[in-house]
């Protein structure tokens, strides 16, 4: 009797540390945090633009030149001497509205021929719409799917259609390339991702993801490397504050869609992306050797949005080799997201950003850290 | 099920992978006339440029006609990389000598001027005694396969 009794002692004494232990786990939740220094728009693309079988944009700069006589393209350019790039010729060519308007911030006063559209397959980006086909539906227009080049079917990029055979937007080239390095630079419109409330870094069913801009440079070795597991701080304004929902699922972190704002910077131009139903898929385990795991963001970005960003950046136009109209006509034609309910036609355009994520500290002044991005 | 699978990895690399349908070579196309000159040009010379690469062997063919110069062509060159109304360098000699309309040959291509090809950044000039800077220009630019690639 005597030994039962501190049998059943020993038991409560087991139990209690056992629901002590139980209480601290579930207290122990974890929040990862990253920085994202590198997001360029996803773009399939091959060596001999198999994707452009109608060739790469005509460029604004040959529109206008055409559009000359011939005595004035000899006048205004030197007979060629002036290049696309030098003044006067690179302002003047974009004023070639029948009154001299500036045709990318009033697109519609000429008519220019069609742009020149992505017609392969092959794209990268989420399944947007839940559709099989692209079919309408309440949230979306009509519109055709790509395949991803590892076999995902009905991905959704309409972005990447209109910009896929402008030659400044491939891969390597100015528009994006030199954007992405000028954020590197500057430290100017970097996205920290803050995921919270994470029970398993493998396999959680729900979590917190929070998207911030941050108002600390990045940290980089001297060789200009950006530093995985450095701190940052929120930006103060609460702007750019995006929270999703999210879960893990075999250690990849996925978001349920929600409407985000998101920093934007390029080409010395600043502001916010507004993109609609936003989704992230991004491994949540940093790599062991400090570089970064790639993820994607997409959703639907918002037309007017997206448009005053690429009437801001005309100074890269040249460069770039597009039309702003012939850009402007076939984006209105390809959004394929959140149609107006008065005139039907949609306002967003499907997207797909590859992302480069390190994992961050991201500390909140008197409130909380956040760990890094867990190890592998 | 076997014999099904086949098939449908067949008709996935068909329709859907990124060889299929892929061209191995590339045709170009640009009309000729002194208009497309940077300089102020007067001549009723006109020209037709159909030039064809095959992109597996990087060579070039071309076909180009010509007719109404001021006299017999002194050079004829392809130009790049410069777009319409700029000047390139000569990057290849189709007819250092001069030529008779239709010129026809071919030569090997450096992956820097498929390159430039494909930007549509790469021209043709005829040269004449009278007009020594050229006298007809045409800018070859991607003639669309019958066919969607990829």
């Amino acid at each position: 009797m005597k030994l039962s009794r501190q049998m059943y002692a020993y038991a409560a004494l087991i139990a209690l540390a056992a629901s002590s232990a139980t209480t601290a786990q579930a207290a122990e939740k974890k929040t990862l945090g990253y920085i994202i220094p590198s997001w360029l728009t996803a773009m399939y693309e091959t060596k001999y633009y198999d994707e452009c079988p109608d060739g790469l944009a005509i460029g604004n700069d040959e529109l206008w030149w055409k559009g000359l006589s011939p005595m004035d393209r000899d006048r205004l350019t030197n007979g060629g001497a002036i290049e696309p790039v030098d003044p006067p010729r690179r302002p003047m060519s974009v004023l070639r509205g029948p009154n001299k308007e500036d045709v990318c911030w009033m697109p519609e006063v000429v008519k220019d021929p069609p742009l020149r559209l992505v017609k392969g397959k092959l794209g990268y980006g989420f399944n947007l719409d839940g559709t099989d086909d692209g079919t309408a539906t309440a949230k979306t227009c009509k519109h055709e799917k790509f395949t991803t080049p590892d076999g995902t079917t009905k991905v959704d990029n309409q972005m990447y259609r209109l910009l896929g055979c402008i030659y400044g937007w491939r891969k390597g080239e100015y528009v994006e390339s030199h954007a992405d390095r000028e954020r590197r630079d500057s430290s100017v419109g970097m996205i920290l991702i803050e995921v919270s409330d994470v029970d398993d870094e493998q396999n959680d069913p729900d979590v917190k993801v929070s998207f911030h801009t941050t108002r600390d440079v990045l940290f980089k070795d001297a060789t200009g490397k950006i530093l995985p597991y450095a701190s940052y701080r929120p930006s103060e304004t609460p702007h750019y504050d995006t929270v999703a929902k999210g879960k893990i699922v075999d250690g990849k972190l996925i978001t349920e869609a929600t409407d985000a704002r998101l920093p934007l910077y390029a080409h010395q131009t600043t502001g916010t992306m507004y993109i609609k139903s936003l989704r992230l898929e991004l491994p949540v385990a940093a790599k062991a050797d400090g570089t970064p795991e790639m993820g994607m963001i997409a959703g639907y970005h918002d037309f007017d949005n997206w448009w005053d960003y690429i009437r801001r950046i005309e100074s890269v136009l040249v460069t770039g080799q597009w039309s702003c109209p012939a850009v402007y006509v076939a984006a209105k034609e390809l959004a394929d997201g959140y149609p107006d309910p008065q005139t039907g036609k949609c306002t967003a355009i499907s997207t797909a950003m590859n992302i480069e994520a390190l994992p961050a500290f991201i500390i909140h002044p008197a409130v909380k850290t956040a760990q890094a991005g867990g190890q592998r | 099920m076997t014999f099904a699978r086949g098939i449908l990895v067949g008709l996935y690399v068909l329709l859907v992978s990124p060889y299929a349908f892929a061209q191995d070579s590339r045709d170009f196309y640009a009309e000729m006339a002194a208009e497309w000159q940077t300089k102020y040009t007067e001549s009723p010379g006109r020209g037709e440029i159909n030039f064809h690469v095959d992109l597996t062997k990087l060579t070039a063919s071309w076909n180009i006609t010509f007719k109404d110069l001021s006299g017999p062509p002194t050079s004829i060159k392809l130009y790049g990389p410069a777009q319409p109304g700029a000047n390139g360098a000569a990057i290849l000699t189709f007819a250092p000598k001069g030529s008779k309309s239709p010129l026809k040959g071919s030569a090997p291509l450096t992956e820097a001027q498929v390159q430039y090809l494909l930007y549509g950044w790469t021209y043709i000039t005829i040269t004449t005694e009278k007009f020594p800077l050229g006298e007809i220009r045409g800018q070859l630019d991607v003639r669309a396969p019958q066919v969607v690639t990829q």
